[in-house]
């Protein structure tokens, strides 16, 4: 090994040295417009790849390229996957949504804390402190006895919630006079009727007399303290907490109490081929799993494929090795990095080279169902396979680089070049708008 | 189109710009007649605004000229200061203007330069590539009478097949002919970039803007096309040399012992940019 790298090591210092050998270019030099629409991609694939062959050929050339190149303003030239700003957040996210997953599974016992154990363990001090004209008199006595240290205690976990109700209550001023809006679902859950007046806006917030039966459990006697959130899930639901806006935290109050835990986001990113993808998600989906479009970024190899497919592919996987529920009649598909296409499934047993009209580098695939699936290249063609198998290239003619598919059927598909422009098909890809 | 190209703010009647139109895509097929749909997405992709702009110029439209003015000659001066920052091409970018605006005549017309421009990109960056091609061949001119690399080195395409005997200098002049097969046979996109980057100098940064790769992406087939010349010219040196495994290790060690011909004063004022370029090209 040592060997191969002094060896490498000579090939280099060898370059370095000797004069760059040039052919003798046999097109004629790339004029400005050539240069400047090459540069950008603009140039078809035909003259795209003649201007390449001429630049790597001629001296003079690729003198003009360096002075091209210098003069460019300096901005990078493409970010990596995870430096975009749409995927800054989504590392750290994925990160602790895997933990939140991998931490819950392994321990058992969901945390699903309910908003009356949330009414309940809140302390007295953070209650509004003037007096509230509709409580009953009951109601101060109940909150004060909720609020006690025991409660607190013995549910740890209720204050780790990612819920709207913990964080809302560590925030409010104490002397605002109208009720948090969390203490307003949870008083919703326990009373319909006040949580009702509280969202009406009506200065009025009205606790029960008392609380209705809660299972031993909830009581805080019976059950035993479960152990504190680790570091991942606490991440987590602070995050799920943050991406949620007020309207959620209403809504998320409204659901019903063995859902009102879960963070619908998170099982939106683990759940591959779910609706709602869309390619904000995509360049994560080396670690996320198998969904019905991708896009090749930075990474080594992205894969695809219909939402039937591989329902259990979020396992990090994806990118190494087909998801284990993609063997037998699942069809999917892997763009590597060098832009080849594999497909997965049809075979059984093994990712099997695609041959596609034409040299292509695929930069994206969408795959609606098990026989249909679309390709973009970078050189500007589209290619469409209607039975997993062959694939023909459309009449897709704009000279300019694709780096998205989405499509919807084998008739109707939406492509994204690179400069931001969408062109859309609906027969197939026999004409384009 | 005309409406899409706001052409009417540079006062370019619907002609005028259909002309320019027409040109634009007979530059484009040339020599061939484009069907209707590939016309259509030929002209639903160029840059209509620009052309547009450039053809009021062409015309002598002012308020085209003053648009062009004051949109692009900051990026001009700033690309010519990029390009030679001894303030050469600030020169150039100066002449520039005369050129586009046409100060020369043929047969009674004004010929500008506008007239190369098709669209194709934007007008910035056909700008800056036409500010570049003057800077290289302004610098041509001043080194005719200097041996150009090009023509010294160009062989066409044919590899030798013939290398010196093992010796001192053998076993280096061998390695230097298995290399030059082997950059001959490299693919054009991996010659143009290791080219970009070992004879003319360029950051990763820059080369990847061109390819439109990352630089990392670049680096790595820049480790990779190193990797496959080692391999090249070791199979070269075998196949055509007759070397056998001891003889193409003393070929590499030949080329790691041997520092080529010394010129101190290259080396002394190479090592002085080296400073700062060494450290820029990350």
């Amino acid at each position: 090994m040592a060997d191969r790298h002094d060896r490498d090591r000579s090939i280099e210092h060898l370059v370095r040295r000797t004069p760059f050998p040039a052919r003798a270019a046999e097109s004629a030099c790339v004029d400005a417009e050539q240069l400047a629409a090459w540069s950008g991609g603009g140039l078809g694939p035909n003259e795209a790849e003649l201007v390449e062959t001429h630049l790597s050929d001629c001296d003079r050339c690729q003198a003009v390229l360096a002075a091209f190149a210098e003069s460019a303003p300096a901005t990078p030239a493409v970010a990596p996957f995870w430096q975009r700003w749409t995927m800054r957040w989504l590392v750290p996210a994925t990160a602790a949504a895997i933990g939140v997953v991998g931490w819950t599974l392994t321990r058992g016992v969901p945390d699903v804390p309910d908003p009356a154990t949330m009414a309940r363990v809140e302390p007295a001090g953070e209650r509004p402190a003037v007096p509230l004209p509709t409580a009953s008199a009951d109601a101060p006595a109940a909150a004060r006895q909720t609020a006690s240290p025991a409660d607190t205690v013995d549910r740890p976990s209720a204050a780790a919630a990612p819920t709207a109700a913990t964080g809302d209550r560590q925030d409010a001023p104490t002397s605002v006079a109208p009720p948090p809006r969390a203490e307003a679902a949870a008083a919703e859950s326990l009373s319909p009727a006040p949580a009702i007046q509280a969202q009406s806006g009506e200065r009025s917030f009205a606790l029960p007399a008392a609380p209705p039966p809660l299972p031993a459990a909830s009581a805080g006697v019976a059950r035993p303290a479960p152990a504190p959130a680790p570091p991942a899930a606490a991440a987590a639901s602070r995050l799920a907490e943050a991406g949620r806006t007020a309207e959620s935290r209403d809504l998320s109050a409204k659901v019903p109490q063995e859902q009102a835990g879960s963070d619908p986001r998170a099982t939106r990113l683990l759940r591959p081929g779910a609706a709602g993808q869309n390619n904000v998600m995509m360049d994560s989906i080396t670690v996320l799993g198998v969904l019905t479009h991708a896009r090749l970024g930075s990474q080594a190899a992205v894969v695809f494929g219909p939402p039937s497919s591989a329902t259990s592919a979020a396992d990090g996987r994806a990118a190494t090795s087909p998801p284990a529920a993609a063997a037998g009649t699942a069809v999917i598909w892997r763009i590597s990095s060098n832009g080849r296409v594999e497909r997965w499934g049809v075979e059984g047993t093994m990712w099997t080279g695609m041959a596609l009209p034409g040299a292509a580098l695929v930069t994206a695939g969408s795959a609606p169902s098990s026989l249909v699936c679309w390709l973009v290249t970078r050189d500007g063609r589209v290619l469409r396979s209607v039975n997993a198998l062959d694939f023909q290239q459309t009449a897709f003619a704009v000279p300019v680089a694709l780096d998205a598919v989405q499509a919807v059927d084998a008739d109707r598909a939406t492509v994204t070049s690179t400069d931001g422009r969408t062109f859309v098909t609906t027969d197939g890809g026999a004409t384009w708008q | 189109m005309h409406e899409r190209a706001q052409a009417s703010r540079w006062g370019l009647s619907v002609a005028e710009f259909s002309v320019a139109l027409e040109a634009s895509v007979a530059h484009a097929f040339p020599g061939r007649a484009p069907a209707a749909n590939e016309i259509d997405a030929y002209l639903a992709s160029i840059h209509l605004a620009d052309l547009a702009v450039a053809c009021a110029c062409a015309g002598g439209h002012d308020a085209a000229w003053d648009h062009f003015i004051r949109e692009h000659r900051p990026g001009l001066y700033r690309a010519a200061d990029a390009i030679d920052r001894t303030g050469g091409a600030r020169e150039l970018a100066d002449s520039l203007y005369g050129d586009l605006f046409g100060l020369r005549e043929r047969d009674g017309e004004r010929r500008s330069l506008f007239r190369y421009f098709h669209g194709r990109s934007s007008l910035g960056v056909w700008v800056r590539a036409v500010l570049s091609q003057r800077h290289v061949d302004r610098i041509r001119a001043t080194r005719r009478l200097e041996p150009l690399p090009d023509e010294d080195t160009a062989i066409g395409g044919a590899a030798p097949t013939v290398a010196p005997p093992p010796g001192s200098g053998g076993f280096a002049a061998a390695m230097q002919a298995a290399l030059t097969a082997a950059l001959i046979a490299l693919a054009p996109r991996d010659r143009l970039r290791l080219a970009c980057y070992y004879a003319r100098d360029m950051k990763l940064a820059a080369i990847g803007r061109m390819l439109s790769e990352h630089e990392a992406t670049v680096s790595r087939h820049l480790a990779r096309t190193r990797r496959d010349l080692r391999a090249a010219v070791e199979q070269w040196l075998a196949e055509h040399q007759g070397y056998d495994a001891a003889a193409i290790a003393e070929c590499f060690a030949a080329v790691a012992d041997d520092s080529g011909a010394m010129d101190l004063g290259t080396m002394m004022a190479a090592a002085e940019a080296g400073k700062k370029s060494v450290a820029d090209r990350s």
